[in-house]
């Protein structure tokens, strides 16, 4: 260790220690739990696989993970491809200036309560909401979208349309101009360019971006409760259920340790994807 | 000269309030190696970019074999350009940032790449096909990018400063390498720079610019020998400039008073009347040292400095009553014969016909 880095060390004992004191500990806790006993429904210390097992040969298990993926991949995909076109017009049509105004205005959603944002899509997807009350002017009735994987959708895609397209037109803005140019000067119109350039340019901030949209939607239980229904019910809903009913907490914690090594490989996955070595 | 291929007719381009190039005409012939050349800011780069389409003139008109390139985009164009930071797809391995070109033109793949890798061969990268372009030193990328340009055979080829980030012995050998794939290929080079050294040993005519417009249009060795004005003179920095006004006009010479003493200055097509205030320019490798003068315009002065640029050595000379340093460039072996040091007291003369009017022969 050099001198400097040596006097320096302190500055980061206070993110170390809360990382140490609220997510390392608490995880080695939820570890460790997830092998003790529920007696008369009070937690016991106890070194048993039983809760393991109960969790993981239950298909209905099996079935909400299998429901969180896709519906996390939906949220990925659909946030990806919303944010992209807007992304895409602040890196290269608008000034600098108005560029970091709209990322300030990204912002500004996360200044009110995600719940509250939730709750408002009620208003507006209800059988009797706004939307199709809009739609019965035209002729169509009824569309069913509260308490729907639609409406789950649309609650991630609130949750993750600002940080995506932030993230994305971060990006997208960092490309080098020149090999825009030299795109087009090699006989590439706008739409080759955008396939064989700046996609392929975009592609870290696109698989990061997508990313985020997978793991704010794989662990978010506010959008899949309040409008999705909580049926099917996500790995989230899983947890809330389980703790729920009979104190289940050692239960809740295979789900939960479940889904953090769910996180952990698909971010692996995703980083190496976005920054893999090229040959 | 040969038949002009692309032709800048009266092109201008503002960018909001500033104007980056005014009104400039000049062409192009099929063949040429024609080198733009001033300091940054001067518009060569953005008539470069006009070329290839990258920015459309504010007014005026752009031709190639006497087609109007106006509002044609630039992936219509047939203007491949080497750009100064070569502008390589890091995503793509050399074959195929070669063949980009050629891909966008609809050719197979098998063609594209075998086209590719015979540009490669050609210019010594064959065996780094299959790298990632990031994997190649600079002298490398920059031959990829010259091959990226040149693979879709076209017409003119465009070079922005593409050599300003080699160093010195490899920008020589790509000077050699750039004239040779010019001569041999018969395309017309438009070639961006603001190196002296890079524009007069390639090109066979320069453009000198300035504030967005031509000062001198020329060959190498007529912008060298009898620059336009004392913006070229200054830029080129091989003459130094004299002021004097007309004593008595001759045949062949002219005769000025100036701040120190009469000096005989080439006739050339000058026109001043007796009196008038004329500048002049001596070219500085045709100055005399010693302790005698040599010629008939001499001048006592007191030597300054001095620096080497290769095997030829430039004096600077304070003489009173000039406010420039008179520039005298000498072989090395005449000035280690010379003897001199910085301090000494010497003579400098030179012939009439080493001293010209701005313009005087055009």
């Amino acid at each position: 260790m050099s001198n400097t880095s040596r006097r320096r060390w302190p500055l980061l004992l206070p993110p170390l220690l809360w990382q140490l004191t609220f997510f390392l500990l608490p995880l080695l806790f939820l570890f460790v739990i997830s092998f003790w006993s529920v007696v008369n429904f009070r937690l016991e210390p106890d070194m048993t696989l039983k809760n393991w097992d109960f969790m993981l040969s239950r298909s209905s298990f099996w079935s909400a993970y299998g429901h969180t993926w896709a519906l996390a991949l939906g949220a990925a995909a659909v946030t990806t491809a919303c944010s992209f076109p807007a992304a895409c017009s602040l890196a290269f049509t608008v000034s600098e200036r108005t560029r970091k105004l709209a990322l300030m205005f990204l912002v500004v959603p996360f200044f009110t309560s995600y719940l509250v944002r939730v709750y408002s899509w009620q208003a507006f997807l209800a059988d009797n909401g706004i939307v199709n009350a809009l739609l019965s002017v035209v002729g169509i009735d009824g569309l069913p979208m509260l308490n729907s994987d639609f409406g789950s959708l649309v609650g991630y895609v609130t949750l993750a349309l600002p940080l995506v397209t932030l993230v994305q037109t971060m990006g997208l803005a960092q490309i080098d101009r020149n090999l825009i140019e030299a795109a087009h000067n090699l006989r590439a119109g706008p739409v080759r360019t955008l396939f064989e350039v700046i996609m392929p340019l975009a592609k870290p901030s696109l698989v990061v971006g997508a990313l985020f949209a997978f793991i704010l939607a794989f662990g978010d239980f506010v959008a899949p409760t309040y409008l999705g229904g909580g049926a099917p019910p996500t790995l989230s809903n899983l947890i809330i259920d389980t703790t729920k009913s009979g104190q289940q907490w050692p239960r809740a914690a295979v789900v939960a340790i479940v889904m953090i090594l769910t996180l952990v490989l698909t971010s692996l996955a995703a980083v190496r994807l976005a920054y893999g070595r090229r040959k | 000269m040969t038949q002009a291929l692309v032709e800048i007719d009266r092109v201008s381009k503002r960018f909001g309030d500033y104007t980056a190039v005014t009104e400039t005409s000049f062409s192009i012939g099929q063949g040429e190696f024609l080198a733009i050349m001033g300091s940054s800011g001067c518009g060569k780069t953005t008539m470069l970019r006009m070329l290839a389409g990258l920015e459309e003139p504010s007014a005026g008109e752009i031709r190639l074999e006497g087609c109007s390139q106006k509002g044609l985009p630039p992936w219509r164009r047939e203007l491949p350009l080497v750009w100064q930071s070569l502008a390589l797809f890091p995503f793509l391995s050399v074959l195929d940032n070669v063949g980009f070109g050629l891909k966008m033109r609809g050719v197979a793949k098998a063609e594209r790449d075998r086209r590719s890798l015979a540009w490669l061969h050609k210019l010594e990268l064959g065996e780094f096909a299959s790298r990632n372009v990031m994997q190649l030193s600079g002298g490398q990328r920059q031959r990829v990018a010259l091959a990226r340009a040149l693979v879709t055979e076209p017409k003119v080829l465009l070079l922005d400063e593409p050599l300003s980030a080699l160093d010195a012995h490899l920008s020589v050998r790509m000077q050699a390498l750039l004239r040779s794939l010019q001569r041999e290929l018969g395309i017309t080079f438009v070639y961006v720079t603001h190196s002296q050294t890079e524009a007069f040993s390639m090109a066979d005519r320069v453009v000198i610019m300035s504030r967005g417009k031509v000062e001198q249009i020329g060959s190498p060795q007529a912008i060298y020998r009898h620059p336009a004005n004392r913006f070229v003179a200054e830029f080129i920095g091989n003459v130094t400039i004299l002021r004097g006004s007309v004593a008595e006009a001759g045949d062949q010479a002219i005769r000025l008073n100036t701040a120190t003493g009469g000096m005989s200055v080439s006739r050339g097509n000058f026109a001043g009347a007796h009196g008038a205030q004329a500048d002049f320019y001596v070219n500085a490798d045709q100055i005399a040292i010693g302790d005698e003068p040599r010629h008939e315009n001499h001048v006592r002065a007191r030597f300054l400095s001095h620096k080497f640029i290769g095997n030829m050595v430039t004096l600077f000379l304070e003489v009173p009553g000039i406010d420039d340093d008179l520039k005298v460039i000498l072989p090395e072996r005449t000035y280690d014969c010379l003897g001199v040091q910085p301090g000494d007291s010497v003579v400098a003369s030179w012939p009439a016909a080493a001293a010209h009017f701005f313009g005087g022969t055009a």
